[in-house]
């Protein structure tokens, strides 16, 4: 198992756009109006995503990256060109949303965020949708209970493909402790995912029938649907 | 670190990680390969933790940035860049337009006329607003439509900006573009469509102090419902461009926000967040 670092882009990462980030940037900084809008709507998408599962709770997670963005805005002027701006942008972003957590748990009498079940929006159809939906709800909880830095980890490096080494870039420590806090994390979802296992399934009464149903109705189709716990 | 960490004659799932990452001392790294090697559990972890990752690649995030969520962060970069621009003197001469043209795409610009004009129609609206709600609050008017019905209503002879009359704005101009208001026009213009919706007393005589012209039926309605939020009024710009002022309830308590589109049936992502206002809970 070597998934970490085999990703030299982040996926999504469109490195064929033009004008490319870092002259938005300089035409940001030089007063065009226009380009630093652009240059968000550009990489919008993935910081959300990244946001969001740090931070597990879409309030908060709208917060931190509108507080980002605004102070990128604002030291734009500051970005040396050592890094990609898509690196520079979500190295704000994620220390933003670290903030808040740690804030967060400065202050004992904030409850923390639920996962958010409600967002259903952007879930993945797959020829299981339903088996997909429940195995990525329980994913997303999962991830939600680990430690915030674990979890930044994992969602940078698995969920993101960004490699150890930018993600260490990103979050501004060592490449070994990217690999030992993804290592921790993987370690503690094991026991919390164990019962997605398609033999853990099949053991498991309470979700025999679903499982069961679900593998019927999806008897027809395309059975390497995205993570539904029936698959081979 | 020992491979039996457990105590239970297996690794622990943290070490197994470990090694899978490369983080093992080397002595540590031979005695859990060798455990690995002759234990079926022990491998079953190791695939778990693979699982694990696969797991997570799938959960990825892959849809866009909800409308809502992007609409914010627009406006609230477009904030920013209105507060750290101050205008060069060249600018000066119309910082209105400069300032209301950003967006996802640059449109014709209407020439508006200077600050002093643009204030003067300014107040002209407000005026004549105010002359509107004085008239209506008087009218025994018991039907109540919606403001899309107000807006509907047959009377464009009030344009983008305020019925003012500015000498220098032929008809053609000033009902041009939403997109070329200036900034104060704008938010003024989504306070009047939703204090339409605010006023106790309603009917079609509210679209003769509104911006531009009335909308098709059902304009806009496709961007309230993509954001779920309320449909408080709709106008036509009436320009070639065909551009359409959508008013929605805010994200905060208490506030409209104002979307230019170019086509009705527009969604979320189609639509650009110009103006966002205060609006009386209370009707006057």
């Amino acid at each position: 198992m070597s998934p970490a670092g085999s990703d030299p882009e982040p996926r999504g990462f469109d490195a064929a756009a033009d004008p490319d980030d870092a002259t938005l940037l300089a035409r940001h900084v030089d007063g065009d109006p226009d380009a630093f809008a652009e240059l968000v709507r550009r990489h919008r998408d993935r910081l959300w995503a990244v946001a969001l599962r740090t931070l597990s709770d879409r309030e908060e997670a709208a917060d931190a990256l509108q507080d980002a963005l605004v102070a990128a805005f604002r030291k734009a002027g500051t970005f040396r060109g050592d890094a990609a701006v898509t690196t520079w942008l979500h190295r704000i972003v994620v220390n933003a949303c670290l903030d808040r957590v740690r804030r967060r748990a400065a202050r004992p009498s904030d409850p923390l965020p639920a996962d958010d079940r409600s967002e259903t929006l952007s879930l993945p159809t797959g020829p299981d949708p339903a088996e997909a939906r429940e195995t990525r709800l329980d994913v997303l909880a999962a991830l939600a209970s680990l430690p915030a830095e674990q979890r930044a980890a994992l969602v940078l490096v698995d969920m993101e493909g960004w490699s150890v080494e930018e993600t260490a870039r990103l979050l501004g420590c060592a490449p070994g402790t990217v690999k030992s806090r993804c290592s921790r994390g993987r370690a503690r979802l094991v026991p919390l995912l164990a019962h997605l296992r398609p033999e853990a399934a099949a053991r498991n009464p309470g979700r025999l029938t679903d499982v069961a149903s679900e593998a019927v109705a999806a008897s027809g189709s395309d059975g390497t649907g995205s993570g539904g716990g029936v698959e081979q | 670190m020992s491979a039996d960490a457990t105590g239970t004659g297996h690794l622990d799932a943290t070490v197994v990680a470990d090694l899978a990452e490369g983080l093992l001392a080397p002595a540590d790294a031979a005695a859990a390969e060798g455990h690995l090697a002759g234990c079926a559990a022990c491998r079953d972890v190791h695939d778990q933790l693979g699982r694990v990752v696969s797991l997570l690649r799938d959960a990825r995030e892959a849809g866009p940035m909800p409308a809502d969520v992007a609409a914010r962060l627009d406006a609230a970069l477009a904030a920013e860049s209105a507060r750290t621009r101050t205008p060069s003197p060249a600018r000066a001469e119309r910082p209105v337009v400069e300032l209301a043209t950003r967006g996802r795409r640059r449109l014709p610009q209407l020439r508006w006329p200077g600050p002093g004009l643009a204030a003067a129609a300014a107040a002209a609206g407000v005026i004549a607003l105010g002359s509107w709600l004085a008239i209506n609050a008087d009218s025994p008017t018991g039907a109540e439509p919606s403001s899309a019905d107000a807006a509907m209503a047959p009377e464009a002879g009030a344009v983008a900006g305020g019925p003012a009359r500015a000498d220098s704005a032929t008809p053609a101009a000033r009902a041009a573009e939403f997109s070329s208001l200036d900034r104060p026009s704008l938010q003024r213009a989504v306070r009047e469509l939703a204090a339409v919706e605010a006023a106790p007393v309603r009917g079609s005589e509210a679209a003769k102090a509104l911006p531009g012209q009335a909308a098709p039926p059902g304009c806009g309605a496709d961007l309230a419902s993509g954001l779920g939020r309320q449909l408080l009024g709709v106008r036509a710009a009436g320009g070639a461009g065909g551009e359409f002022l959508v008013v929605t309830q805010g994200i905060e308590p208490g506030t409209a926000e104002g979307y230019v589109v170019s086509a009705c049936d527009a969604g979320p992502t189609a639509a650009s967040l110009r103006a966002t206002v205060p609006v009386p809970q209370s009707t006057p």
